[in-house]
Parts: C-alpha cells; sequence; structure tokens
C-alpha cells in the first residue's frame, strides 16, 4: 500500500491490498449525499462485493426512516438499495443502507443493529460501524470517506484510521472534486488513497473483481 | 458509553473475546445472570463502555469487580440490557396501531396488553395516550415487563428529561395525536413527568425474557427494540414465547428495524401494513 498524502499524488493509482477485500463501507458526510449519488451513479450492476452505505445526519435532523433516502438513492444504483434490519445477511451485490437511528455493527456473516446512545453526536454513528468492520474484517475491509474533514471528533476519522491500522483501505475523495459538499481534508487522513470522486466507484468495482481473479 | 474511539491502541481484540467468555460465563455461575445469548457486537461494545466507566483497564479487571461487588454487577448487568427511549419513537408504528389496531381491539370485550421489556416506559405511556384517546382505557388491561428492576423504577416513575419534548410532541403528532403531548406531562425542574392516570391500569412487573415462560395469553404484545440485543439464536426462543402468548389473531409490534425474516416464525404471523413492524398471529 503505497500511502498518499501528499497532493501532488492526488488521483494516482494505488495498488491492490494484499487480502481481497470482503466488504465497502461507504462513509459520507451529512453535507455529501449529492457525492454518494454520483458514487452510486457509478457501480455497475455486476459490482461483486457487499456495501454498507451510511450518510450523516445533521444535528438537528430528527428523521425516524431513510425510506425516502433510499428511494432517492436507488434512482441512481443499478444495484438494489435496501435499508438494513437487524440479523440481516451481509450480501455482496447490494448496497446495504444504514438506517435512521440505529447504530450499525458487523458479524461475519450478518449485520447486528444497536440503540446505544449516539456518537459524535451521530446515530448511526460512521465510527461504530468501521471499527466493528475493521474488527471483524481487517484487512479484508475497504473504506470510502465522501465529504468529511478529519478534525478530531469529526465522525468517521476514528474509524477510518481503525480500518487502516486493521489493514484495511482507506479511500477518500479528493477534495478538489469535492463541491459544495463540504471538502474532505486530506491531509489528515494518513496512508489513505486520494481519487477524484468520479474515479472511486470504477476503482471499488475493480477491487471486487480483483477478488474473482 | 458513548466513546467509540478512545480504546487503548494496544488491544486484541481476539484475547477481549476470551475475557468477555469468561466474564460472561463468571456472571453466569456466581450472580445468575446469564447474558451469553445476547448478540455479542453489541455486547463487546457494552462490556467495553462498562472496563471504561469503571475506570478499568481491561475486560479481566471488570470480571474481578463485578465477582466482588454486586453493585458493579448491577451497573454492567444494567449497561448490558439497556435499552432505548422516546416517547412515540416510530411514529408510524404508532399510528398503524391507531388506525389498524384499535378497531380490531374494540371487538373485544377485554383486553389484555403486554409491554416484554418495556425499559424506561416510554411505550407504556405512549400506548396508554393512544388508549385514551380512543376510549379504550377502562377495558384494557397493561403489564409492562423488564429485566432490570432499577429500569422497571425509572418505567413506573415516568420522568423524563425535559429538552426531549419538542421532538416526541413532533413524533406525537405524526402518530396521529388528537390533543398537544403537553397535556399528558407536566415539566418541573426534575424534567418531564407523565401523568399518573395514564398508568391506572398498568402493572410493571419484573420478568427476563431470555429464561422466564409466558405468564398469559395477550391480545397486543408490544416488544420493540429488545430482539436487536438478542444473538439469533435467543430472538428465535423468545419469539416462540412471544408467539405463545399471543391469543389468535393477536398483534406483535417489532422496532422499526426488526423482523421476523431467517427467525422460523415467519409463517406464524402476518404483516398488518408492509411498511410497519406490526404482525398479526394466523397460525
Amino acid at each position: 500500500m503505497v500511502p498518499s498524502t501528499d497532493f501532488s499524488n492526488v488521483g494516482a493509482r494505488a495498488t491492490r491490498p494484499r487480502v481481497a477485500p470482503e466488504i465497502v463501507v461507504v462513509g459520507a458526510a451529512p453535507t455529501a449525499a449529492q457525492a454518494a449519488a454520483m458514487f452510486l451513479v457509478g457501480l455497475p450492476d455486476h459490482f461483486e462485493l457487499p456495501l454498507v452505505l451510511i450518510v450523516g445526519a445533521e444535528a438537528d435532523d430528527h428523521r425516524d426512516d431513510h425510506r425516502d433516502l433510499c428511494v432517492a438513492l436507488q434512482a441512481h444504483c443499478a444495484l438494489p438499495v435496501r435499508q438494513i434490519d437487524d440479523k440481516d445477511p451481509i450480501l455482496a451485490g447490494r448496497i446495504h443502507l444504514a438506517p435512521a437511528d440505529y447504530h450499525v455493527l458487523v458479524e461475519r456473516r450478518a449485520f447486528i443493529l444497536s440503540t446505544d446512545g449516539p456518537v459524535n453526536g451521530a446515530r448511526p454513528s460512521i465510527d461504530v460501524l468501521l471499527e466493528s468492520v475493521a474488527e471483524v474484517f481487517g484487512e479484508g475491509a475497504v473504506c470510502v470517506l465522501l465529504g468529511l474533514s478529519a478534525r478530531d471528533g469529526v465522525d468517521g476519522c476514528a474509524g477510518a484510521a481503525r480500518v487502516r491500522a486493521s489493514g484495511g483501505l482507506v479511500i477518500v475523495q479528493d477534495p478538489r472534486t469535492a463541491t459544495s459538499d463540504g471538502a474532505t481534508d486530506v491531509a489528515s487522513f494518513p496512508a489513505a488513497t486520494v481519487l477524484h470522486l468520479s474515479e472511486i466507484a470504477p476503482f471499488v468495482t475493480r477491487l471486487g473483481e480483483a477478488e474473482l481473479t | 458509553m458513548t466513546v467509540a474511539g478512545t480504546t487503548e491502541p494496544t488491544r486484541d481484540p481476539s484475547l477481549e473475546d476470551l475475557e468477555i467468555e469468561l466474564l460472561l460465563g463468571g456472571l453466569s455461575r456466581h450472580w445468575g445472570h446469564d447474558l451469553r445469548g445476547y448478540a455479542r457486537p453489541t455486547l463487546k461494545r457494552r462490556v467495553l463502555g462498562c472496563v471504561r466507566a469503571e475506570g478499568l483497564s481491561t475486560v479481566s479487571g471488570l470480571q474481578e469487580r463485578v465477582l466482588h461487588d454486586p453493585a458493579a454487577m448491577a451497573r454492567l448487568v444494567g449497561a448490558v440490557t439497556s435499552g432505548v427511549g422516546g416517547l412515540f419513537r416510530d411514529p408510524s408504528l404508532f399510528l398503524t396501531l391507531r388506525r389498524r389496531v384499535v378497531p380490531l381491539l374494540r371487538t373485544y370485550p377485554f383486553v389484555r396488553v403486554w409491554h416484554a421489556g418495556c425499559s424506561t416506559g416510554e411505550d407504556v405511556y405512549a400506548l396508554a395516550i393512544v388508549l385514551a384517546e380512543e376510549g379504550l382505557t377502562t377495558r384494557v388491561r397493561t403489564y409492562a415487563t423488564d429485566v432490570s428492576e432499577a429500569v422497571l423504577a425509572r418505567a413506573k416513575a415516568g420522568v423524563y428529561v425535559a429538552s426531549a419534548l419538542a421532538a416526541a410532541e413532533s413524533r406525537y403528532a405524526r402518530a396521529g395525536g388528537r390533543r398537544s403531548l403537553s397535556d399528558y406531562v407536566t415539566v418541573g425542574p426534575g424534567g418531564l413527568t407523565v401523568a399518573a392516570s395514564l398508568r391506572d391500569n398498568v402493572v410493571f412487573g419484573q420478568h427476563n425474557l431470555a429464561t422466564d415462560r409466558s405468564f398469559n395469553e395477550f391480545n397486543l404484545v408490544l416488544c420493540r427494540d429488545v430482539l436487536l440485543h438478542f444473538s439469533r439464536e435467543l430472538q428465535t426462543n423468545v419469539l416462540a414465547l412471544l408467539h405463545e402468548s399471543l391469543c389468535r389473531l393477536g398483534v406483535l409490534g417489532l422496532g422499526a428495524r426488526e423482523s421476523l425474516r431467517g427467525s422460523g416464525h415467519e409463517d406464524h404471523f402476518e404483516a398488518l401494513d408492509p411498511d410497519v413492524r406490526l404482525f398479526r398471529r394466523i397460525g
């Protein structure tokens, strides 16, 4: 893994992880729902990995249900987008959407939902999911962060560090392609692969195909 | 329990798994609290939260403390089994209860309701408000149970944080509320207190879904955001208990993201509404 914390390397092809990826977690900042849609539209219908999407909620957002978000995202995506229910199996070729107001944790084959209190003011929390995924999947974990600025306490940063520490792959959106959605602060994500928004879906797709060969 | 990223950098997850096995074995053998059927990822997160809250550094340290100190044991069991609060959490379920289940309940001369795993009691009061507004209070007897006596005491008291009122008021309106939630609560320095009349026909009692048996037959059972604490195996057993506790055509309400899929009980129930987790016993 060649880390690229340096902006001259933005968009560079990253080396593949040593172990075949098993699961992809996409964490999007509350302001990055558009980026999430852009990412989803880039995924082909033969995408081969399980993918979990978690869209952060604004602090004053008290949505009880992500049914509308699910429908909105489905419009951009060739793969089925489904809200996660407790104990749902982790399935390849599907967008598992983290539901409103529950944390998502994982076992090897299934999701476990939790009603523990908010973390970083968020439920679901990207950190909680990533830490669980890092522990269970280790090097097989791939994490994509969209529109997140990596300050201490920003949801997703600690989790991404855990994924990295467990040997997984962290991909962040090139800030030059982050629009008003909010910029990813690349310098704060050491050892992350930095890609243009439009390159992330093809890159993740190739990771999945590498698994097949 | 709100810290995610502050665990020791040197922690060894698989050693922690072993320590947790030992902790749960000790808790069961010494105190008779069997938490081994709880969903492990959530349980582990909560146990590690307890390790930090107790000012300790390892699960083994927590084990020593809970084996020797009943208060620490009670704190651990309380933390691991604790539920979620919020009056009218999942408003669409309460709206469907009002529109679809209340008419069913009206057909019975006498109605029994069980809140299985009532936690701090918000669902008990939310349903009591719906039943009062629908004029059903006098013919309904409600039984609210939880594994934890401490939690039951809070449910009985019916005192909640006052800052939650605005969000609850909004959920109450979306749940088809006919008045204002503030008609049913008083806000004072101690927080928000629900009207005592709402628990007139409510019996609170200790019951452990993991180990205790069915204690009656009910027309409506609400067991919301409880099953998700349990492993798939324990979920299946608890669903058998809930099934046994429902009369024919009785209604079961689960949490917004809990389902019967893969539980082996799918054929015993039919969904009342595809978007709401209310199921009628048909077999």
